[in-house]
């Protein structure tokens, strides 16, 4: 870490390794679209190298990357935003969550596991940009509340309120999955 | 224990936080409140399926890309960083620092030049018997080969 905050690139590469998988799959939660995540994991690396000379570890590196991905996660999404109030079009095709009778068929375990993100995904986008960051760095990152706060700028309560919310909203959307799983998983073609 | 308590003395619980007293307040608020009950439930519901929803994987050749994207010159930012700067010009500041000095004391140790003064120089040199120079130039009647020799002589 301190070598590349003094400019290694080869140190940073080490960084991008250690981290990539946490952020592409961070920004895939938050935004859904794995395209759009994965161009927005990689402004993240470029904006973190810009920036680590200003890095003072007065947080944890993982926070502070965590913290750089949200900013360009939302970004992404403001300009989402504006690019379908621009086009007419309406976000609730895009976000609406999927029915148990809508998961599509998968056969093989990779593709399961494909289906089976692709739903949750589906259901975090319905949550606003706040409630889904906080759960998402709780539950799928494993943050605690005070590496939440920090990331997100706000009280621990803040984060905990909006995790607890989140949840209540979640319950309902992915309650199908809960019970396809149940199931024997997801649908298997035979 | 009232409803609009149970949240924040759920989040305490799951983190281990909750005191004893409190934990039992929590519990027995559950028995009789449906609604809360649901609630915390969503709570252990949700996180187990976020918990378990398959990670998505950077692409292959993610990590090469992102270091042919780096931009190797600075950013602004980077150039306008006044503590880098400072600690860059620091040797380039002391040698002028140090050409200002010996520059300014050489300067203040010459008197200004004028003419009466060259004058004073050459007539103090040749009543010292070190050159005969330029008092030739107003003598009635010196010779061609005096003026001549004067001014080949004459040191600049």
């Amino acid at each position: 870490m301190l070598e590349a905050t003094s400019g290694s690139v080869a140190a940073f590469e080490a960084l991008v390794r250690q981290y990539q998988v946490r952020i592409v799959n961070y920004a895939t939660a938050i935004l859904k679209n794995t395209a759009e995540a994965e161009d927005v994991a990689q402004e993240t690396f470029v904006r973190a190298y810009r920036a680590l000379h200003r890095f003072r570890g007065e947080s944890s590196f993982k926070t502070w990357l965590y913290t750089i991905a949200t900013n360009t996660a939302r970004s992404a999404l403001d300009r989402r935003s504006r690019h379908h109030r621009m086009e007419g079009g309406s976000l609730d095709d895009e976000t609406r969550s999927r029915g148990a009778d809508e998961l599509p068929a998968a056969t093989t375990d990779a593709e399961i596991a494909l289906v089976l993100r692709q739903s949750i995904d589906h259901a975090l986008a319905t949550l606003s940009g706040d409630l889904r960051v906080a759960v998402v760095l709780r539950d799928v990152e494993g943050l605690d509340y005070k590496e939440i706060a920090t990331v997100t700028g706000v009280p621990i309560g803040t984060v905990e309120s909006r995790i607890f919310r989140a949840r209540r909203r979640l319950r309902r959307l992915l309650e199908p999955l809960v019970v396809a799983r149940s199931h024997s998983g997801l649908r298997r073609t035979p | 224990m009232r409803c609009d308590e149970v949240e924040h003395a759920v989040m305490q619980r799951v983190t281990g936080e909750l005191a004893t007293a409190e934990s039992q307040r929590l519990t027995a608020h559950l028995e009789t409140c449906v609604s809360c009950r649901e609630a915390v439930e969503s709570q252990l519901v949700v996180s187990t399926v976020l918990a378990n929803r398959p990670r998505a994987t950077a692409p292959l050749g993610f990590e090469t890309r992102v270091m042919a994207n780096l931009d190797r010159s600075p950013g602004w930012l980077e150039v306008i960083n006044w503590q880098r700067w400072t600690v860059r010009l620091a040797p380039v500041t002391g040698i002028l620092l140090v050409v200002a000095v010996v520059g300014l004391g050489s300067v203040e140790s010459a008197e200004p030049l004028e003419f009466a003064d060259l004058v004073t120089g050459w007539v103090g040199e040749e009543e010292d018997g070190r050159a005969t120079t330029f008092s030739v130039l107003w003598q009635e009647d010196v010779t061609d080969d005096l003026l001549l020799e004067a001014v080949l002589t004459a040191v600049p």
